[in-house]
């Protein structure tokens, strides 16, 4: 098992957030005595991930702090508060880290927090106390369908199909405001260059939802509206 | 022996350092509700607290965020399963 939780600043967007994965090693051969366990871990053999907390699409942004916990798989929540209470003790010390049996914690944050690390640390334990009570994620939801066409100007047209509306329309609890966006080629084309790949930004505005609950809804799919090929999908199947 | 009302002051204290970290220097609701709840307390301390709060340097006031270029960054894991959260990057 390694559970994570870190808080990430996107200079793009001018936000943060804290995000949360959980992921298991199902089997694979990982010494949880070592010493550097947590290490190789995190820096090597994360695992597969099964559940994530999301408030800001991951990739590319500044790490503001991190709270790591690594351990063989299906640690009861006990001693996994044993070992975030041993982290927090520690919090003063260089390096930060604090081990009990085979599951091990750290801690670490860009300077300025001078004395408060306390209540940071304690948002990131929150994260990821919450995460390991959540479910996890199965895969078994069919991805939201978004069409890929052209619009009246030639430009790109981005539309939620009518199923896919009602689905985000049912988790959201609303219409959606807009089913289509639509763009000028050159755009997309310099806006990826760029930033990279537009699809979970177009996603997230076309459902309504939180990258989180589009995640839980089975990702999106980008189809092209003439031939039907699958274009794209974010996360990628398997993720 | 310190008071309630100094602890108050340096809880409350501690939170502001937090919410301006989180914000990375700039202003916010938060930010507003921590210091109206300092300026409570600082009502209640004592001259004497109020010397000691006085003759600190002050730690909550720094504003200014840091900006490297390359820091830890975190990657796209959803788009990129069983790679490392966090990488040393150029910061998007």
């Amino acid at each position: 098992m390694y559970a994570t939780a870190h808080r990430v600043y996107s200079r793009r967007r001018d936000r943060q957030g804290v995000n949360a994965f959980l992921h298991v090693h199902e089997g694979q051969s990982i010494d949880w005595d070592a010493p550097d366990a947590l290490d190789r871990v995190a820096d090597a053999e994360p695992g597969r991930c099964v559940a994530e907390r999301i408030l800001l699409l991951p990739g590319g942004n500044e790490v503001m702090s991190y709270l790591d916990l690594a351990g063989p798989d299906g640690q009861p929540v006990a001693t996994v508060q044993e070992v975030l209470a041993a982290c927090r003790e520690r919090l003063g010390e260089r390096p930060q880290r604090a081990r009990i049996g085979q599951v091990s914690g750290r801690f670490g944050c860009v300077a300025g927090l001078r004395g408060a690390e306390e209540l940071e640390f304690d948002e990131l334990a929150a994260a990821l106390l919450a995460l390991l009570s959540s479910p996890r994620r199965t895969g078994a939801s069919s991805p939201l369908r978004v069409l890929v066409g052209t619009d009246a100007a030639g430009g790109v047209e981005y539309r939620l199909d009518a199923e896919s509306a009602e689905r985000a329309r049912r988790a959201t609890g609303q219409p959606r405001e807009r089913l289509s966006v639509g763009a000028a080629r050159d755009v997309v084309e310099e806006f990826e260059r760029l930033y990279g790949d537009l699809g979970p930004e177009l996603a997230l505005v076309l459902t309504g939802l939180s990258a989180d609950d589009l995640v839980a809804a089975g990702g999106v799919r980008f189809v092209d509206a003439r031939s039907g090929r699958t274009l794209r999908e974010w996360p990628r199947p398997g993720a | 022996m310190t008071s309630p009302a100094y602890e108050d002051y340096r809880r409350h204290e501690r939170h502001l350092i937090h919410v301006r970290w989180v914000n990375r220097g700039a202003a916010s609701p938060q930010e507003d509700e921590v210091l109206d709840a300092m300026e409570e307390a600082w009502t209640r301390l004592t001259e004497d607290e109020r010397r000691v709060v006085d003759a600190e340097p002050p730690r909550s006031l720094i504003r200014e965020p840091p900006a490297p270029r390359r820091a830890l960054t975190d990657r796209d894991i959803l788009d990129a399963p069983r790679t490392p959260v966090r990488a040393l990057g150029e910061v998007a």
